[in-house]
């Protein structure tokens, strides 16, 4: 993943449990300020080893970290130089994600090495949306769920997030919206 | 002209985002979404010509009025471009007729293709505009350059934090180093004095007690320096701990005074390092010391209890409390508090209270420390620290041996000294001598392995730190190349414990002599039990 990834959960643990913390998960880890420039692109097993040594620190199971740590990506990237283009991306849960895979097709261009997941709106009814998502990482799913959770905080909605099945290498997820 | 499809308003709008319908009187009739999704005075009923003109500036002369234009480049392939009078909105598209007017088929251009301050939104934009990537790569490589330079000004501040601390480090090293070298050359002095006949023996001790003193809080920034107060430690048994240390802490001590024991917190472990707590214990000592000038009593007592530092009841049994009582000078009440109290100013002469580092520590593990004035003589030292309940409790046995010890020394021991400090060495060497044993010096790890080739020896007696190999390393290859030798090291520090063996003695510097020799009569005597059952 790129290096913004290890800026945010860096940002995230020091909000959580200050900055002894995310030392001891730098030492642990072997991670120094040349792991968190935001424009390379690092081997997933850096961002894995920071996130296990992340979660053992918060007394999580690692999903769960992921999961929380989703959530505070969408915030993250909103504050950061990156907040612009969010907002051009959407401002409804409905049209962001429609155009979720236009803004990572800019990454792309961007970043040639940067691999991005793809999200695809299949259904949409006034309370619930389903969500494709292909990626050719496995095992992040609760972070996806995370990220979901994150874009409802972000777009002024509530409601649930949760994995509903596997259809041919993609995974489906439920976003329930609480719309009264 | 015969239409060749029919197009609907919202497929209409999903192609020209910002499409107008306009009678032929340029009269607007409808809009497409982008006006619809904002604020705007493109109304159905408002004049085109009020809102828009061909012109890209107010002096742009040539421009023909807009009822001239667009009858003009109705169903041309012409390009037509319309600018906002009152916002810098620019549309692009071409003209067709239509049975009410015109259809003015239109989309957004954006100026500058910067996303930032523009206002405009993905929907703005019909699904093909080229309009989208390109905005969305440039904004995405603004983004990147901007997390680039805070990321080349994260990196600058870390070297520079890194330099700074480094010439911290040395400055304080220098500091260290000159200090060193003052007490070490009062110490010696006053050994000297003491060793004349004429020489002033109280005032010498007096001079050496203190040099020693500040020695102690010398090293006890070192272990700061060090950075070991952030190392994740696992619970300790504290009981265990300081009746292993006694000894060790007692070393502290001149022979005037007695330091008793009352361990009542069996099992009971908390969460600090077993370096820190001795080092704090030490510092309450060496505090004590300094507060009983005829000698006395020091009495450490430890219990669990429901109490907090505050005085607030909480979980049954949720505090380890470590009392130190002892019967010297007392102190007043604002003493007490100020020596405590971490925002109080410093000693007269510029010196710290030692015991608001107690504080801080105690502090820190989640605990606290309180200091109470007895009404007769004497102070209440308590220090609270937060219980853990959890396993892989630590033990720690690497003691030496209890004060007072009943062992006789045996005088033929064969002692090889190590220590790459001469005057320290020949010290040492001179004084086991004079109690009898046959002391055999060595500089280092290297004259020491020497001397075990060439001679037996009962015990090896080394320095922890010395340069290129210390007295821990030394120590392992001693044991296992002759393992009837017992092992004790000296330090003025606790070293890694996980390097020490359970079984091997340690002696605190400076060395209390009565101390040395006990341990070392002790050491040789459990040998020379060993070796005769």
């Amino acid at each position: 993943m790129y290096g913004m990834t290890h800026r945010a959960l860096r940002q995230m643990m020091i909000d959580r449990l200050g900055p002894s913390a995310w030392a001891k998960v730098e030492r642990e880890t072997a991670t120094g300020p040349a792991d968190l420039i935001s424009l390379c692109v690092y081997d997933d097993s850096k961002t894995i080893a920071l996130i296990s040594a992340s979660a053992a620190r918060l007394g999580m199971e690692v999903d769960e970290a992921l999961r929380i740590f989703g959530r505070y990506w969408v915030r993250f990237a909103e504050l950061s130089s990156f907040g612009p283009i969010m907002d051009f991306t959407g401002q409804d849960l409905v049209t962001f994600i429609n155009n979720l895979d236009r803004m990572h097709r800019s990454v792309v261009l961007a970043m040639p090495d940067a691999r991005v997941p793809s999200f695809t709106l299949i259904e949409e009814t006034r309370e619930r949306l389903l969500v494709r998502y292909r990626s050719d990482r496995t095992g992040l799913e609760a972070f996806v769920i995370g990220l979901l959770e994150g874009l409802m905080d972000r777009l002024n909605e509530t409601g649930t997030a949760k994995l509903v099945g596997h259809t041919n290498g993609a995974v489906d997820f439920a976003i329930q919206l609480d719309r009264n | 002209m015969q239409a060749a499809v029919t197009i609907r308003e919202s497929q209409l709008g999903a192609l020209f985002r910002a499409f107008i319908m306009v009678d032929a009187r340029l009269v607007v009739i409808a809009t497409g979404p982008f006006f619809l999704s904002r604020e705007t005075e493109v109304v159905p009923g408002a004049q085109l010509a009020e809102l828009f003109s061909l012109r890209h500036d107010r002096d742009d002369a040539h421009a023909r009025p807009l009822d001239v234009a667009i009858p003009a480049m109705v169903d041309t392939p012409e390009r037509l471009e319309l600018f906002c009078k009152s916002k810098n909105i620019r549309l692009a598209g071409i003209v067709f007729s239509a049975e009410e007017g015109f259809l003015l088929a239109l989309n957004i251009v954006p100026e500058d293709f910067i996303i930032e301050g523009q206002g405009l939104h993905i929907t703005d934009f019909c699904q093909i505009d080229a309009s989208v990537p390109a905005l969305t790569l440039i904004g995405m490589q603004r983004a990147l350059l901007a997390e680039a330079r805070q990321a080349a000004i994260d990196l600058a501040n870390a070297q520079a934090e890194a330099v700074e601390l480094l010439e911290r480090t040395q400055r304080l090293g220098r500091y260290i180093v000159h200090d060193l070298t003052n007490y070490l050359s009062i110490i010696r002095l006053n050994v000297a004095n003491l060793a004349r006949s004429g020489g002033s023996a109280e005032m010498s001790r007096a001079a050496i007690e203190a040099a020693t003193r500040h020695v102690s809080d010398l090293v006890l920034s070192l272990e700061r320096l060090t950075g070991h107060r952030d190392v994740e430690v696992p619970p300790l048994a504290i009981d265990q701990t300081i009746r292993a240390n006694l000894a060790f802490l007692a070393a502290s001590l001149p022979q005037d005074f007695t330091l008793d024991f009352i361990g009542s917190a069996a099992q009971v472990a908390v969460r600090v390092g077993r370096t820190e707590l001795v080092t704090i214990l030490t510092d309450v000592i060496v505090h004590a010391r300094g507060a009983m000038p005829d000698g006395g009593a020091i009495t450490i007592t430890t219990y669990r209890s429901d109490e907090g530092p505050d005085g607030a009841i909480s979980a049954r049994g949720a505090w380890l409390v470590i009392k130190i009582i002892h019967d010297g000078t007392g102190i007043d009440k604002d003493t007490a508090r100020i020596m405590l109290d971490p925002h109080a100013p410093l000693q007269a002469d510029g010196a710290d209270f030692p015991l608001r580092s107690v504080r801080t520590w105690s502090r820190s593990t989640g605990g606290d420390a309180r200091i109470t004035a007895l009404t007769a003589a004497g102070t209440d030292i308590r220090i609270y620290l937060p219980v853990s309940d959890e396993g892989n409790v630590v033990e720690y046995h690497a003691v030496p041996a209890p004060v007072g010890a009943a062992h006789q020394p045996v005088r033929t021991a064969r002692v090889l000294v190590v220590e790459d400090e001469v005057h320290a060495l020949e010290a040492v060497v001179e004084i086991l001598r004079l109690e009898g044993y046959h002391a055999t010096p060595a500089c280092n790890a290297a004259q020491a392995i020497e001397a075990l080739e060439s001679g037996d020896f009962d015990i090896l007696l080394t320095d922890v730190v010395m340069p290129e190999r210390n007295g821990v390393e030394l120590a392992h290859e001693v044991e296992a190349r002759h393992p009837q030798i017992g092992i004790i090291l000296m330090s003025g520090y606790l070293p890694d414990e996980s390097m020490l063996r359970p079984h091997w003695r340690m002696l605190r510097k400076p060395l209390d002599l009565s101390l040395l020799s006990q341990t070392l009569a002790t050491a040789h005597a459990m040998l020379a039990d060993s070796a005769t059952t």
